[in-house]
């Protein structure tokens, strides 16, 4: 993560996409769990505890909010109030050097969510693939999920065949995408 | 009044009966498969008797196993809760047979029932509107299109075994027949051993609307109001309510009176439910009576204040119902949620695994019916219902809110369930109008499942966790002194971390 000093802190600076929308974070930890956040440009102050479980209770400007951050077979999640929030945190050093150099793929890994077995594999490697369509059948818990392709690209590798058992957090299908994200 | 009773059952409704059990001061006994050893209800009981591997078939529905425990165990009666063996006449007999008491309705009652064909004959001769269709299964698909036609589309087929919302098709025109046929006929035949289909008109944007009854062996008989279970997902309830907020009260009068001549048509004892269709104009059609409690049966416990276990209990220790039908009073509302380990944002994809945290809700009149605890994994051999969450309010209006507060309080993690969709209906127009009817779920959410509201100004409160775990992980990589990737991608050596972050490091 991208850092610089600033007067007596180390201010953590990076962006996060949250419900299509990308935000720029500052952080700077003030005293013990104080500190002074800045999103968007709009600065605050405020304090954190961390409780256990990955949840934090925050008080900015006298405001209260709970917000627990997980993984998910996606990325990181975020929860607040009991819905879910995917976010997408990304470095900006990192984006720019992306950038510079020029479309760069990225891999993408579809992963089985629980244990099941697989019913169906509806693509083969190298086939290519739009974001949205269906990848591969799991059965489960008496029930069949269709997954999705996360993003448009080339299945370049199929780890499973039709009738595998599977394991939780198993990779399933390898899609390279053809698109630039962030 | 009996001294032991084994609950042949697992689960949130297994601790229900184990309750009501405690409450009258019966030992109850439990049953487990080996994915259940930890389950809360075995936990909660005296005794516990292991019945076989997890697949139900070879454990919770071995007759022959479960009556067995009760042998070696001494318990004298068998509570069935719901699904499983409930509606089982053959095992109902078993029970007989081995000089145990079955706590539900007579095996005969049982069979009449479950043939929901025999249940429309029966019902069509004792004057209890039914749903216009056939009172056979149909034979061919020569026959089922002549018959779709006379009924008129759009039309169900429906398996007559059925249950849980499996063999059932909406044809709705004669180009789906025989496919929709194909499919209903098979299966029925996997999920009950049994291909007969029979067919119903259609009603079109029905309500599902139930009423709960009771009966004992000296042939006195009440009914406990109505249920409302129109939100459904794939024919599968997820909430309900009583009373039904849109019921005209002659229509509620008509009903529970049709219910209770429908329990006498088969001699029913114990507790049990009619349900019926209800159209627009409130029009209402028998379905079928479910001869168990069902899992909605709370709604009706904090309306009325009567405990249906603890009821079911004492019928079937040969007492006479406590009460008569004047002093049943239903006051104010209740509604119930079911927490099912299910993905709401990913189209409702099963979500099994280990809950690491679990917080239940409270406070005034909130009651939570789980199995749940901190350290249990969800199993994946049997359905996803992991807990149920009631509330009760002086209205209507008054028990949504409280449903949401307690929902707003009810964490479990990391394991996905639907609590955020309930939080979703329970702030729906459509759904705090009352105007809703069995198709509400597929046409307010779709396929794909909810979205979340937008986080507006709490985005400052995810910015600065996101950020405070962002510096937090960096803390953590420094003074564990692993080897990390840095930000160029290769590898350091953990004294050049250290060498950098000192200096970078506040002072």
């Amino acid at each position: 993560m991208g850092t610089a000093r600033l007067g007596s802190g180390t201010v953590v600076k990076l962006e996060a996409v949250i419900q299509g929308e990308t935000h720029a974070i500052g952080f700077e930890p003030l005293a013990e769990k104080a500190y002074r956040v800045e999103v968007n440009g709009k600065g605050f102050e405020g304090q954190l505890e961390a409780l256990p479980g990955g949840a934090y209770s925050l008080i900015i400007d006298g405001r209260q909010q709970e917000v627990y951050i997980g993984n998910g077979p996606g990325g990181l999640e975020v929860e607040v109030e009991g819905f879910r929030y995917p976010v997408e945190v990304v470095d900006p050093r990192k984006k720019a050097l992306r950038r510079a150099g020029g479309a760069a793929a990225g891999k993408v890994v579809l992963k089985s969510s629980m244990p099941g077995k697989v019913v169906q594999l509806l693509v083969k490697e190298g086939a290519s693939v739009e974001a949205g369509v269906g990848v591969i059948v799991l059965e489960a818990m008496k029930m069949q999920n269709e997954l999705k392709a996360p993003t448009a690209g080339t299945v370049t590798r199929v780890h499973v065949a039709d009738g595998d058992k599977v394991e939780a957090n198993a990779p399933l299908v390898v899609i390279e995408a053809t698109q630039q994200r962030g | 009044m009996f001294k032991k009773i084994l609950v042949a059952n697992r689960g949130e409704i297994a601790l229900r009966v184990i309750r009501g059990c405690r409450e009258l001061g019966i030992s109850p006994v439990a049953i487990y498969s080996d994915a259940d050893r930890r389950s809360i209800h075995v936990r909660a009981a005296d005794e516990a008797r292991h019945i076989g591997p997890p697949p139900s078939s070879e454990s919770y529905l071995r007759i022959d196993r479960v009556i067995e425990a009760a042998r070696a165990s001494g318990a004298e009666a068998i509570h069935p809760g719901y699904g499983f063996l409930s509606e089982n006449a053959e095992f109902a007999e078993a029970c007989e047979r081995a000089g145990l008491v079955f706590i539900g309705p007579p095996a005969r009652a049982i069979a009449a029932l479950g043939s929901k064909l025999m249940a429309r004959r029966i019902m069509e001769e004792a004057d209890v509107p039914v749903v216009p269709g056939t009172l056979e299964p149909v034979r061919d698909p020569e026959e089922a299109r002549r018959v779709a036609a006379e009924v008129g589309y759009p039309i169900m087929l429906k398996a007559s075994s059925g249950g849980g919302g499996k063999g059932i098709r909406l044809v709705r025109d004669e180009a789906e027949l025989a496919a929709a046929l194909r499919d209903a006929r098979s299966e029925s035949a996997s999920a009950f051993g049994d291909d007969a289909v029979y067919i119903e008109k259609f009603v079109v944007q029905p309500r599902h609307v139930e009423v709960q009854i009771l009966g004992d062996t000296h042939g006195n008989y009440v009914h406990l109001f109505e249920r409302d279970c129109s939100v459904q997902r794939r024919h599968q309830k997820v909430i309900e309510e009583t009373p039904c907020p849109v019921l005209r009260p002659e229509v509620r009068a008509r009903m529970t009176e049709v219910a209770i001549r429908a329990a006498r048509a088969v001699g029913y004892v114990g507790a049990g439910t009619v349900e019926f269709l209800v159209d627009k104009d409130q029009n209402f059609y028998f379905l079928e009576v479910n001869a168990r409690l069902q899992v909605e049966h709370p709604v009706t416990e904090m309306v009325t204040g009567i405990d249906l276990v603890k009821a079911q209990i004492r019928v079937a220790a040969g007492e006479p119902l406590p009460f008569r039908q004047e002093e049943i009073q239903s006051t104010g509302a209740a509604i119930e949620c079911r927490i099912y380990a299910e993905d709401p944002y990913a189209g409702f994809v099963p979500y099994p695994g280990l809950i690491e945290e679990l917080r239940e809700p409270a406070g005034p009149w909130v009651r939570v019916d789980g199995g749940a605890y901190p350290g249990w994994r969800v199993p994946i051999h049997y359905d996803s219902l992991i807990s149920k969450l009631i509330v009760w309010g002086r209205t209507r209006e008054e028990a949504i809110d409280r449903m949401d507060r307690a929902l707003g309080e009810y964490v479990i993690r990391p394991i996905r369930t639907i609590i955020p969709f309930h939080r979703q209906v329970m702030r729906d127009p459509t759904f705090r109008s009352g105007q809703y009817t069995t198709d509400f779920i597929s046409s307010t959410f779709g396929e794909s499942g909810m979205t979340s509201p937008p986080l507006d100004g709490r985005v400052a409160f995810v910015a600065a966790a996101l950020a405070a775990r962002e510096e937090e992980q960096r803390e953590r990589a420094l003074f564990q002194g692993g080897n990390g990737p840095c930000e160029d991608g290769r590898s350091r050596s953990a004294w050049q971390t250290i060498g950098r972050m000192v200096a970078t490091r506040r002072g």
